[in-house]
């Protein structure tokens, strides 16, 4: 009686997978990548009319000191006025105010709230700056604003009503936490990581049963006991933990270095506060902690996609042009929200959910009487995508036949 | 080993479109040494991988011991080298026989020994921590051939077993095949007749996908290669098509 090995197998398809040049050297550009972008934000200089102003870094330092000292305060009433009367001292005559002394001495502490009182209303810039501040108006403004996105975005009455009901159940007045870490964490650290995830997946997994034909080496596999069965799950749950692992190391090191350079905490804030677009009554932590969940689920999805696709195609080359093509395609395709249906499943596709405003969409699904968000339907029909695609693939395995060489 | 293990096929036939490589084949192969001959394109290696199931037949069933080409019964006791052998060029020697162990369903530590044992059968005891990339053509086809014997097969199947190697090496391999041959059904495909007339019991020749002789073949009955020449000399020799 044969033993099924499908660990030891397992072990070995990972060794064949990380041997390949190919594969380190990607995942080594990932994590430059990501170390790349992380920094970013706090390089470089800050010029005025050819002149320099102050480096990004140094800039950043005196924001986040005011904004540690707001940090605990309620949004309301008293904070408002506060900020109004610190921007109500910038010379109303003044086009760019945040150069006069009077914004970098009494605005600029207050520039958190500023922000977020635009961000909530959509306000713009100066009609932010002559807002004569009020907390109930703040929460009228925001809810003015959220009504006119909810119709650009073509929701029903049933999605609008399901937000209104959201909206209500956030905690008013808000509390402000400085949360720049985590923010940029759920803002950019998910698209970039996401982006470097779906290339890598694409590059290293395009090969792991593509290469076995073009290296002669599956009339062996085939001629195994187990050659027809146990290596199809070996070869599927090492390329799964592969595309798993390398998010997660690139999450880590993109997490970490975000939260060390940026300053960690702020995690039980309202989501709000970093995006204000989405109304579900959620900490950024919890934000952060979804988009990185439905993450590593697409990572595990696209492996399986890929492998499939690469046996399928009998081509790691052909594979990864195809994926490469879809990839290109969800960067460079918008389909008009007009187009509801077919726009929302467009945004749904692997290769362009991963961003803030996929994840947190407003747009939802009825399901049996319940609605549901982007971000608890989509790696549920991700999770049944792969389990199909893993099946067809079992089909496409076992079916194949070693001829006309 | 059992002594009546028996290999029966049972017109056999694989069609492509409009053109038949193997045609109504039937044989029974017992214990011993089989040498099949044919010139290129004749459906030896068509034949073969029908015999391994990595190529579903048209008609026609393979059948060892009662089991079915298509069950893992059957591939458990088979061992194939075949003729455009792949490897792993990152993997060393040892790595690629333990994985192929593995995918024969051999435990981990019983693995270990037989790979050790076979690489001191093919002589590649010394090489068998350096990359597979770093051996000659020798070395991978005596790899190839410790692949095929892991699992200690009842059924061996060699395609063009003594392709790149070396006349030293070919004799050397002759006598392993005579050794194995002792105690399981070895059947080898070559273009080379001497090296069937050396240690094969049986002969088989297919030509134009059907199997023209099967039987018997020793000294007093004449000179195989010339046999053999014969029955290709209608149509000028080798044919130059791939199989």
């Amino acid at each position: 009686m044969q033993k099924n090995n499908l660990g030891t197998l397992y072990l070995y398809e990972l060794k064949k997978i990380m041997k390949r040049r190919l594969v380190r050297i990607s995942l080594l550009i990932c994590m430059i990548g990501v170390v790349a972008v992380a920094c970013s934000g706090l390089m470089g200089e800050y010029y005025v009319d050819g002149k320099l102003q102050d480096t990004h870094y140094h800039m950043f330092q005196v924001d986040r000191a005011y904004r540690e000292a707001l940090s605990g305060r309620v949004v309301d009433q008293p904070l408002l006025a506060e900020m109004a009367e610190a921007y109500g001292r910038i010379p109303p005559e003044e086009e760019r105010f945040t150069l006069t002394d009077a914004y970098q001495t009494y605005a600029r502490p207050y520039s958190a709230i500023f922000n977020l009182v635009r961000a909530w209303t959509g306000m713009n810039m100066e009609e932010a700056r002559y807002w004569e501040a009020d907390e109930q108006e703040l929460y009228r403004l925001r809810q003015a604003y959220l009504e006119k996105e909810w119709q650009q975005m073509m929701l029903s009455e049933p999605e609008a009503a399901f937000w209104r009901e959201k909206e209500a159940q956030i905690d008013r007045p808000v509390t402000y936490l400085y949360c720049e870490g985590v923010t940029r964490c759920v803002l950019q650290m998910v698209r970039i990581i996401s982006s470097m995830m779906l290339l890598f997946v694409a590059v290293s997994l395009s090969g792991v049963f593509a290469e076995e034909h073009t290296r002669r080496t599956d009339q062996l596999i085939l001629t195994g006991a187990k050659g027809k069965s146990t290596v199809y799950y070996a070869k599927m749950l090492a390329g799964i933990s592969i595309a798993v692992l390398s998010t997660l190391l690139l999450q880590m090191i993109g997490s970490i270095l975000t939260l060390c350079l940026y300053g960690e905490g702020g995690y039980e804030a309202a989501f709000q506060l970093a995006y204000a677009d989405c109304s579900y009554p959620l900490t950024i932590g919890q934000a952060y902690l979804i988009e990185c969940g439905i993450t590593l689920v697409t990572a595990a999805v696209t492996g399986v996609l890929v492998m499939v696709l690469s046996e399928a195609l009998h081509s790691g080359l052909a594979t990864l042009a195809v994926f490469t093509g879809w990839i290109i395609a969800g960067l460079v395709i918008q389909i008009p929200l007009q187009s509801r249906v077919f726009s929302q499943i467009w945004d749904w596709m692997p290769t362009t959910f991963l961003s803030v405003w996929n994840i947190f969409d407003v747009r939802t699904v009825s399901l049996l009487g319940h609605r549901l968000v982007s971000w608890q339907i989509v790696p549920a029909l991700y999770l049944l995508g792969g389990l199909l695609a893993f099946l067809a693939g079992v089909r496409v395995y076992r079916r194949y036949q070693v001829s006309g060489r | 080993m059992d002594r009546t293990m028996e290999l029966i096929v049972d017109r056999l036939t694989k069609q492509y479109n409009n053109r038949i490589a193997v045609d109504r084949v039937s044989v029974k192969l017992q214990q011993g040494i089989y040498g099949l001959l044919g010139a290129n394109g004749a459906g030896k290696t068509t034949f073969m991988r029908m015999l391994c199931g990595i190529l579903r037949p048209t008609g026609g069933t393979v059948t060892f011991d009662g089991m079915d080409v298509s069950e893992e019964a059957y591939r458990a006791v088979l061992g194939y080298l075949p003729q455009d052998f792949g490897y792993y060029p990152e993997f060393t020697a040892m790595d690629f026989l333990l994985y192929l162990a593995a995918l024969k369903g051999i435990p981990k530590r019983q693995a270990k020994k037989k790979a050790e044992e076979l690489l001191a059968l093919v002589s590649l005891q010394e090489g068998c921590r350096k990359k597979i990339k770093t051996f000659s053509g020798g070395m991978k086809q005596r790899l190839g051939i410790a692949q095929a014997l892991l699992n200690d097969p009842k059924l061996l199947i060699l395609d063009e077993p003594t392709a790149g190697l070396d006349p030293k090496e070919r004799v050397r391999f002759r006598n392993l095949i005579e050794q194995l041959g002792k105690d399981r059904i070895v059947l080898l495909s070559t273009h080379i007749v001497s090296d069937i007339e050396h240690i094969a019991g049986q002969v088989l020749m297919m030509k134009d996908g059907q199997m023209i002789y099967q039987g018997h073949w020793d000294e007093e009955m004449g000179d195989l290669e010339e046999f053999y020449l014969q029955q290709f000399a209608e149509e000028g020799g080798e044919r130059s098509a791939e199989e």
